[in-house]
């Protein structure tokens, strides 16, 4: 199947999906219990006055929800939902009625983006050698040493590392490395690190496993027979082998940073996208959060599909379809 | 006594020498899954009696004593309000217990139900499931937890329902793909071949490889709910204060560590410490059940 | 005389496994001549295919070689290092290995494995051996080489893909040729052609090929000489005539009477009763014994030596003179 129509199949499929994603989260948004909007933002609009007289807090909620579009029938609004998300108009969030969503998401995007790339690449340059050590030094106590750690590395979640180093940076080896704020690159150390720790342990794991699994197979011999020296079978044959699974790892991994970027923002107080859904969640800011989780949703699925492009690239076995 | 194979010379184990025997012995030979269990068996054991040993409720404050390091009297400090850290830690195991167990179970009964439909059923069956699957894969689960938990509160309950209700995809994909492959499985035709019954196929061959590999999936779920669980803590949606949980500390430990770091160190590293016994757990099950796979 | 290419000595190998140990090789002996073909012979677990992987190194998992020697040229195999060994691979002595499905890297263009054993013994440069490979696909009969050496051995049918293989194991000219069941893994037409083509390979080349085989057939329609393997044991090796008018060990009049030749309609087929197993411990007795029609007690009692009843004719039995007397 040609590249284009397998592109315009799966950004189909991204869109389907999406506008179902978006479906559920503001039909779950809508469930009782709870007002739509807690009572903080309409009190903040109607001033100190009143909150208290429930007739005009009845007033000021069908003002809002007029202004929101909130008295129509839940599937128009659904609808009309999903066509704003796709033209990126989400209009103003709750909390601060004056400040467009767009312009907020505009700046905490790509932090968030660097942060979980960075991860990933970190995970990436790291995890594959080390996976490929353990590999070839199977059963040993390098070996051994590499796979509980990296285990240890997985189990750990990203916020209690970040905690740790926050301890450790900010505590005990101040003015090493930041623990906060954002400007400066020494800012992403510590946070990048936090989130990779993980994601390396997982893929040292998986390289090990996929690179042993390569050199057990039949092919492997059949170059040994031929005298093919040992790093290029290592390298030419097997490897090869294993990177192009190691890609379909890649996808899910990234989906797993970009979650973790919320906790990690919060701990080290960067000004990303996480940092923006924590309170707007709170505060019951519907439309931030909302559209929050549509752009990060978003995110993952354009880069699953980039990863599975790349897969398709790497191994000739496999038709796109 | 064992019986040597024709044609490959591998002696096969006796049918009647116990899997159960072998896998335990496999088990044993990985001292950290041994070790994982002894520190599961003692949270388990601690989240059930926690409450009665505690020196104080978790609620119990003591203004005089607040802000203090490691004494004797409290072991683990105190907060910015008095509380008694260590029991405050006594009384988050029982919370974390209830909640990753009670989510696991909640996602597990759900995933096998499903699952189960699925790859019995065939057809539309499988097709709703299967695009319910990817569905939920390609939504993270957390945003819908942190969704969920916004609207029903934020208490044990809808928290454990939260996540319990958004976690099974996984179990739902692996039931199915068993199922799956054990109607169609050589096995099958195999011991049908040699006229078993249709009980005995699924008590000797299905049933023993469905368990390894739900025991297994279990193990792992376990403390990927709890990670879940303390994670909507650090971004605010755990459970309301005052009832304790891990993440809680953690979060709130967060802004204080450079005054009180005692604070941090001992939730934060009986949490981790937790994990990492669960996993190595997990990680020893499924050397010791599954010999050949994963990773 | 033809110049000796291959000696192997004595040869021993087990494999360790968790709880035991298993002898697959227990004392194996053979030579292979410039031009020859010989045919080893034998049942699944009779060692034959360990034995030749030993000699070369390409033993997998826990297997050894405790004992014996393996000369190529005069070069003791057993003793070289590592680089040394893949020196001798591919440049003089070529593998074909049974499954050409998994024994080709399948993600790699067939050509460029071909070519990679060229390049690997600096047996040509870039052009030449992209040259000699295009030359080795249209001897070997694969149909337009020159696109199809951009192919991938998924696009390759079974019996192309061993021709692909044996192209890859004679690049570099070597002088001995190992086949390790090269037709088991094939329908029987292509069989033919696959066998046909080894064949008309080799004369042309004076080639040692050494065939791999459980298949009676193969063996006696192709070599000069047959070597019949049980139990990591040699129980006879003889040319080709002799072995097939004179057998004289009671396995191989057991494999002859359990083959259906072609033409005969009303000899009854005999299987041999028992099956084939691997060792756990080294072979103190014959190890045929509990199959075999002329066993008596001195063959449970004595490791039977092989020991030369004709012309060039080597048995490992005790009763060797009777069984040849005695026809089918």
């Amino acid at each position: 199947m040609g590249i284009v129509r397998y592109l315009i199949k799966r950004l189909i499929s991204i869109i389907i999906t999406t506008s179902a994603i978006i479906a559920v989260g503001y039909t779950l948004m809508n469930l009782a219990p709870g007002s739509f909007f807690s009572s903080t933002s309409i009190a903040g609009e109607m001033g100190q006055l009143a909150v208290t007289d429930p007739k005009l807090v009845q007033q000021y909620e069908h003002m809002f929800e007029a202004r929101y579009g909130l008295d129509q029938p839940l599937w128009e609004q659904i609808l009309k939902y999903i066509w704003h998300s796709f033209t990126f108009n989400f209009g103003n969030s709750f909390e601060n009625p004056s400040t467009p969503i767009m312009s907020q998401l505009h700046t905490a995007f790509p932090i968030s983006l660097e942060l979980a790339l960075g991860a990933v690449v970190l995970a990436i340059v790291i995890g594959i050698p080390l996976g490929v050590v353990a590999a070839l030094n199977r059963n040993t106590w390098i070996d051994q040493v590499l796979t509980t750690v990296s285990l240890g590395g997985l189990a750990v979640p990203s916020y209690v590392l970040a905690v740790f180093m926050v301890l450790l940076f900010g505590v005990w080896w101040q003015n090493v490395l930041p623990v906060n704020g954002w400007g400066q690159w020494q800012d992403a150390v510590l946070p990048i690190i936090a989130l990779g720790v993980g994601n390396i342990g997982s893929i040292t794991r998986y390289m090990r496993g996929s690179l042993i699994e390569a050199l057990r197979q039949d092919h492997i011999r059949t170059a040994e027979a031929k005298g093919v020296r040992y790093w290029p079978i290592v390298i030419r044959h097997a490897m090869r082998n294993s990177l192009t699974a190691l890609i379909t790892v890649v996808g899910p991994m990234f989906a797993f940073t970009v979650v973790g970027t919320i906790f990690v923002e919060q701990i080290f107080s960067i000004p990303g996208m996480g940092s923006l859904m924590a309170p707007a969640f709170q505060a019951d800011d519907f439309p931030l959060a909302m559209a929050e989780i549509y752009i990060l949703c978003l995110l993952v699925m354009v880069m699953n599909l980039l990863v599975d492009l790349g897969y398709a690239l790497f191994d000739p076995r496999v038709k796109l379809e | 006594m064992a019986v040597a194979s024709a044609t490959t010379g591998l002696t096969l184990p006796s049918t009647r020498r116990s899997p159960l025997g072998a896998a335990w012995r496999r088990y044993r030979r990985n001292w950290l899954a041994v070790a994982g269990l002894v520190w599961v068996a003692m949270f388990v054991i601690l989240g059930i009696i926690g409450p009665w040993v505690a020196p104080s409720n978790y609620a119990t404050t003591n203004f005089l004593a607040a802000n203090q390091g490691p004494t004797w009297q409290h072991i683990f400090g105190t907060d910015n309000l008095g509380h008694d850290m260590f029991s405050e830690i006594l009384w988050s195991v029982q919370n974390a217990l209830e909640i990753a167990f009670g989510a696991t179970l909640v996602s597990f009964i759900v995933g096998v139900v499903l699952g189960l439909w699925a790859g019995l059923k065939g057809g539309t069956a499988d097709m709703i499931v299967m695009r319910l699957v990817d569905f939920m894969f390609a939504f993270p689960t957390f945003f819908m937890d942190l969704i969920l938990v916004t609207k029903f509160g934020r208490g044990m309950g809808p928290i454990l329902f939260a996540i319990g209700i958004t976690g099974w995809a996984g179990y739902a994909r692996l039931i199915r793909s068993l199922v799956l492959g054990m109607r169609n499985g050589e096995m099958v035709e195999a011991a049908r071949a040699l006229g078993a019954t249709q009980f005995h196929i699924m008590r000797r061959y299905l049933f023993p490889n469905v368990m390894n590999n739900m025991i297994v999936a279990l193990a792992f779920g376990i403390p990927g709910d709890l990670t879940i669980m303390a994670g909507l803590s650090v971004v605010g949606m755990g459970l309301r204060p005052p009832l304790p949980s891990f993440g809680n500390m953690i979060a709130a430990a967060g802004g204080n560590v450079l005054g009180y770091p005692w604070l941090m160190y001992f939730p934060a590293g009986i949490f981790a410490v937790t994990l990492l016994a669960f996993l190595f757990v997990a990680d020893g099950l499924q050397e010791a059940l599954n010999p050949k796979g994963g990773f | 005389m033809a110049e000796t290419l291959l000696a192997v000595e004595n040869l021993h190998t087990l494999f360790e496994r968790q709880d035991d140990v298993i002898y697959a090789v227990n004392g194996v002996s053979f030579t292979v001549a410039a031009g020859e073909t010989l045919g080893i012979v034998g049942e699944s677990g009779s060692g034959k295919s360990v034995s030749v992987l030993s000699v070369l190194g390409l033993l997998r998992g826990s297997g050894r070689v405790t004992e014996g020697s393996a000369k190529f040229s005069g070069t003791e195999l057993l003793r070289l290092k590592r680089r040394q060994l893949e020196d001798i691979r591919g440049r003089d002595i070529g593998f074909i290995f049974q499954d050409p499905m998994t024994s080709l890297n399948p993600t790699m263009r067939i050509g460029d494995q071909i070519m990679e054993g060229m390049l690997t013994h600096h047996y040509a440069g870039r052009r030449a051996a992209f040259k000699r490979t295009v030359d080795l696909l249209a001897e070997v009969g694969i149909p337009d080489p020159l696109s199809r050496f951009r192919n991938y051995p998924h696009e390759f049918s079974g019996g192309m893909r061993q021709r692909v293989m044996i192209a890859m194991a004679i690049a570099c000219e070597p002088q001995l040729l190992i086949a390790d069941e090269p037709t088991t893994a094939l329908d029987v037409t292509v069989q033919m052609q696959v066998l046909s083509l080894l064949q008309s390979l080799r004369i042309k080349s004076r080639m040692g090929v050494v065939i791999i085989t459980h298949d009676f057939g193969v063996a006696t329609n192709f070599c000069d000489r047959i070597m019949v393997m049980y139990a990591g044991k040699v129980m006879e090796s003889a040319p080709l005539e002799e072995f097939l008018q004179r057998p004289a060990h009671p396995y191989t009049i057991g494999l002859k009477s359990s083959i259906i030749e072609v033409g005969q309609t009303s000899r009854p087929l005999k299987p041999i009763p028992g099956t084939a197993r691997p060792l756990t411990e080294p072979p103190r007795a014959c190890p045929f014994v509990e199959r075999c029609t002329f066993a008596q007690s001195a063959c449970r009692e004595q490791l039977p030596e092989l020991r030369l009843v004709g012309q060039d004719h080597w048995v490992a039995c005790l009763r060797a003179e009777e069984v040849m007397g005695h026809v089918g």
